[in-house]
């Protein structure tokens, strides 16, 4: 066995001998399936959402077939009483991180008679409490819990050897310092990435494919599993790193802790600031406001609207036209409404987008940051997923509301299959590719840190070899 | 007299040793920045919500009243909204606010929950990274005072001078007492400057938001448990340095840290969600739905129990016809129809509303092993923005939502006879529509919620006062 096996295997030893092997892995395992089980938790919540939503659609068509519209005034109230889900699927990697799982809207329902602002009222009812703590998911262990555990397993990583003069007794026996550093970096940072190796083949295994083929998880995973052991290297790096200025124990673990705090605490709470104050969103108490006074002034122009619609559809025979129902009324409401607001509507989108992108530029300040904001990202529940959803919802709401409308007023026959075809929203996956160029771009960001940490290090390690 | 002249001199000595070492310095500095910037923060936050607020309220209330000629059940479904005011004391904890919503709809037939959640319009790089002066004294104030006194005792063993003190006939217990008393003293200054800042961005937050007595003592009062939270710090930093080796009481007290701030708190909201499951929005909506579907609607003529009620009332009047009735049916049917959904609304809410206590609950049960998760439900309540409020603003919300529509509902009664939907009421009647005006919750009643938090977080003092008299009494027995 050559030598530096040989110091991978009695430093391995050495650790086990003092416990820190076998506490450190339990408690890191232990985190691990708390994660694992919040995750899994937050999965089968949301897969039951669905469920229950698409029971839901199921039963509409029921109603409908047993009861089919046949005066236009029929069809107009089941248009009305019938209001088609849209359902988010859980995303792809729910268990790796939760992200924003609890703030957003994952079920929302279309109508003829509905103005796009009101489609998500109906929120998620989590304890609130619960919400503002957060969910204790694998980013959070990996981002917070696990530097913590290598700052423990590193702090001393060259000092135990100094103190005791044991590093010139090596000197003296021609063994290199810089082999044995690695050796021994090697064999604790193994005792971290364990763990992590097991949670993801157990998540690539065991857990939700989301509709997902295998191949697409395996590649989300994939990056998730580079972004990880990036962010695990760039502090064994670090902690090198410290190890090489020639401090103490203690001063080596109160300067590693201190940039734990400000790397995981510090400064994602500063960005999260400067982006929130950069670009504030704007109110939406003032859109409700205004939605209503625009609802009011259209409403008082009702007739109007019921004139401008038969004037843009010469289609329509005379006599039908000149008879428009009063709930044409609200449906046209609704719609002038929904374009009399779409600017203000549109104004939390790029208030929203404005803020991430600016938390994506401000994230190389902080490795935690690069974690978190990947993690969400291939786990789909960051804000680009859920903005991709009410996108679509929304879209979808104007062309059934669209279509129920003409339907409505031109007085034809509402058929199952019409319906069905109406009413059936499907969640179109935002490509990975934005994604994942974001967090290649993290992964070299983080990987260049490690290179530089790494090789001032072992040139210092060189210089202040011991004679 | 020497006793206390001796504590006054160690006590004394450790903040002129912390000063001289620039610890304290640094981290006066580092406090200092972060009240600045959650002091900032916080009062733009609260300034840009309530300006929107009030102006909403006010744009609001003129479309309500300007509406025009309409039937009384259109208005009853369009109603108001109910739009809960942020205190200026929000700033000194923002709590659950910004997930919980802040505006409740108030239509007919339906109690909605409160909408319009200011974190959803927030980029989410985490939660618990919220800066506040909650945040800065709760979460980091704690590893600010760990780096101070993490080797307080150890330290003096390691230099030789605890032998000296002993020598100079200074009880281990003195040396102790004076170390807490320095590092408490040092967090009161922090948390006083925390609080110095968080009362001053108040006060230049450009919107009336009721900066005054009721304010000054409820930081007043948040002071003073934040002051027993930080005490509870100092005893359990100094006990483990005078126990251990620094390197060995840091690494712990790290690790102390880590597990009540940040794995406490949420692990057991897992637990709560565990044994305590939240129904899903839309199967709370079904089953509210399907409870009022076996009572009257209001808008379905064939329903069984509309018929009942035909009687009932033509019976009452004592006439044979609803054409000959003096008041409107329709409007009838419509109140008697939201007196039952109210009493479906009452059960599931109540039951819902119960069961978020019920979390908090078992939530509490944690505070046994970190007097954060105790501290919290007192401070965002003395912040009013704890769940006890949050629900009391539901509540009130709902009142106001049955007084909107029965008001609405009467007059329909009273006039609309024999013309039902076609009955057209004006400005007059919106005029009458009562404002939703917020009554706080009141500050006795927040404390009154608290008592067992409040008792815990001084049972986490004095247990920890004990264990710390008794480990002081056993290592002067060993020396």
């Amino acid at each position: 066995m050559s030598f530096f096996w040989r110091n991978v295997f009695w430093d391995l030893r050495s650790i086990y001998r003092s416990g820190a092997l076998v506490g450190s892995i339990v408690i890191l395992l232990a985190f691990c399936i708390m994660a694992l089980y919040q995750g899994l938790m937050v999965t089968n919540q949301w897969q039951q959402q669905v469920v229950s939503a698409q029971a839901s659609v199921e039963e509409n068509i029921a109603a409908l077939q047993k009861e089919p519209p046949e005066t236009p005034k029929a069809v107009a109230v089941t248009f009305f009483m019938q209001r088609p889900p849209v359902i988010l699927p859980p995303a792809p990697l729910v268990e790796l991180a939760t992200g924003r799982t609890d703030l957003e809207p994952r079920v929302g329902k279309a109508g003829a008679f509905k103005q796009s602002n009101t489609m998500f009222r109906d929120y998620q009812i989590e304890g609130p409490i619960q919400v503002a703590l957060g969910k204790l998911d694998l980013v959070f262990v990996v981002q917070w819990l696990f530097p913590l555990i290598i700052i423990g397993l590193g702090f001393g990583l060259l000092t135990e050897d100094r103190g005791r003069g044991v590093d010139r007794l090596l000197r003296i026996q021609g063994a290199s310092l810089c082999h044995l550093t690695i050796a021994r970096l090697v064999a604790r940072s193994a005792v971290t990435l364990v763990p992590i190796i097991l949670v993801l083949i157990f998540v690539w295994g065991f857990g939700q494919n989301a509709g997902m083929h295998i191949a697409q998880k395996s590649n989300r995973l994939m990056w998730a599993a580079f972004l990880i052991f990036a962010y695990i290297g760039f502090w064994w790096a670090l902690v090198l790193w410290v190890n090489t200025w020639r401090l103490g124990r203690s001063q080596n673990l109160a300067v590693l802790v201190l940039v734990w705090i400000i790397n995981a605490l510090v400064l994602p709470a500063l960005v999260s600031v400067a982006s929130r104050s950069a670009h504030p969103a704007p109110s939406r108490h003032a859109l409700v406001a205004e939605s209503r006074a625009q609802e009011i002034a259209a409403t008082k122009l009702s007739a109007e609207l019921m004139g401008g619609y038969v004037h843009d559809h010469p289609e329509l025979d005379k006599e039908h036209a000149n008879k428009l129902p009063w709930w044409v009324g609200i449906h046209l409401i609704s719609k002038e409404v929904d374009s009399s607001v779409a600017t203000q509507s549109n104004d939390f989108v790029v208030a929203l987008e404005s803020q991430q992108t600016a938390a994506r530029k401000w994230r190389f300040l902080s490795p935690a940051l690069m974690l978190y904001q990947g993690m969400t990202g291939l786990a789909g529940t960051d804000e680009k997923r859920f903005a991709e959803f009410r996108k679509q919802a929304q879209l979808f709401q104007n062309e059934y509301r669209e279509a129920a409308g003409k339907l409505m007023i031109v007085d034809q026959k509402l058929d199952i299959e019409t319906f069905k075809q109406l009413s059936s929203f499907k969640f179109k996956e935002p490509r990975l590719e934005e994604t994942r160029s974001q967090i290649m771009l993290s992964i070299s960001f983080l990987n260049l840190l490690i290179l530089l940490l790494a090789v001032h290090a072992m040139y210092r390690l060189k210089s202040t070899q011991p004679d | 007299m020497i006793a206390v002249t001796s504590r006054r001199a160690i006590a004394r000595h450790m903040c002129v040793s912390l000063w001289r070492e620039q610890r304290l310095t640094w981290v006066f500095c580092i406090t200092v920045f972060l009240s600045i910037v959650a002091g900032l923060h916080g009062s733009r936050q609260l300034s840009l919500f309530e300006n929107a607020r009030l102006s909403a309220e006010k744009q609001d209330r003129q479309t309500f009243v300007q509406q025009g000629e309409r039937n009384p059940h259109s208005v009853a479904h369009f109603s108001r909204f109910a739009m809960r005011p942020a205190l200026a004391a929000t700033i000194l904890d923002p709590g659950i606010r910004p997930y919980s919503g802040s505006a409740v709809w108030m239509e007919a037939h339906w109690q909605s929950f409160p909408n319009l959640r200011q974190a959803e319009d927030q980029v989410d790089l985490g939660r618990g990274i919220e800066v506040s002066a909650a945040w800065v004294v709760q979460i980091i104030l704690p590893l600010l005072l760990i780096l101070l006194g993490f080797d307080s005792v150890a330290s003096e063993r390691n230099k030789g001078t605890l032998v000296l003190l002993r020598g100079n006939g200074v009880s281990i217990f003195r040396m102790v007492f004076a170390k807490i008393l320095a590092l408490w003293l040092i967090a009161c200054l922090l948390l006083c400057v925390v609080l110095a800042v968080s009362i001053l961005a108040a006060l230049v937050t450009d919107v009336g938001v009721g900066v005054g007595t009721d304010f000054f003592l409820r930081s007043l009062i948040w002071l003073l448990v934040n002051a027993i939270y930080l005490a509870i710090w100092s005893t359990l930093i100094v006990g483990f340095s005078l126990l251990l080796k620094p390197m060995m009481v840091f690494l712990m007290l790290i690790g102390i840290w880590v597990g009540m701030n940040l794995v406490l708190p949420r692990a057991s909201a897992i637990l709560a969600d565990t044994l305590m499951p939240t129904p899903s929005a839309e199967a709370f909506a079904n089953a509210i739905r399907s409870d009022i579907k076996q009572g009257i609607d209001g808008h379905n003529p064939s329903d069984a129990r509309r018929k009942a009620l035909e009687e009932r009332v033509l019976k009452q009047y004592g006439v044979s016809k609803l054409e000959e009735l003096p008041v409107s049916f329709t409007g009838i049917a419509l109140q008697e129809g939201e007196e039952y959904s109210n009493q479906v609304f009452d059960q599931h809410f109540t039951r819902l509303n119960q069961s978020f206590l019920k979390k908090e609950r078992i939530r509490r049960m944690f505070s046994i092993a970190s007097p954060l998760v105790a501290l919290q439900p007192i401070s965002m309540s003395l912040a009013d923005s704890g769940l006890y409020s949050h629900i009391d603003f539901m509540q009130r919300a709902e009142s106001q939502r049955r007084q909107i529509v029965k008001t609405l509902n009467q007059d329909l009664i009273d006039n609309g006879v024999g013309k039902g939907f076609e009955y057209h009421a004006d400005h007059k009647l919106w005029g009458r529509i009562p404002e939703y005006k917020h009554i706080n919750y009141p500050i006795v009643k927040s404390l009154k919620d608290c008592f067992i938090d409040f008792g815990i977080l001084l049972v986490w003092l004095l247990v920890s006062g004990l264990v710390l008299l008794r480990i002081v009494r056993r290592e002067e027995a060993a020396q």
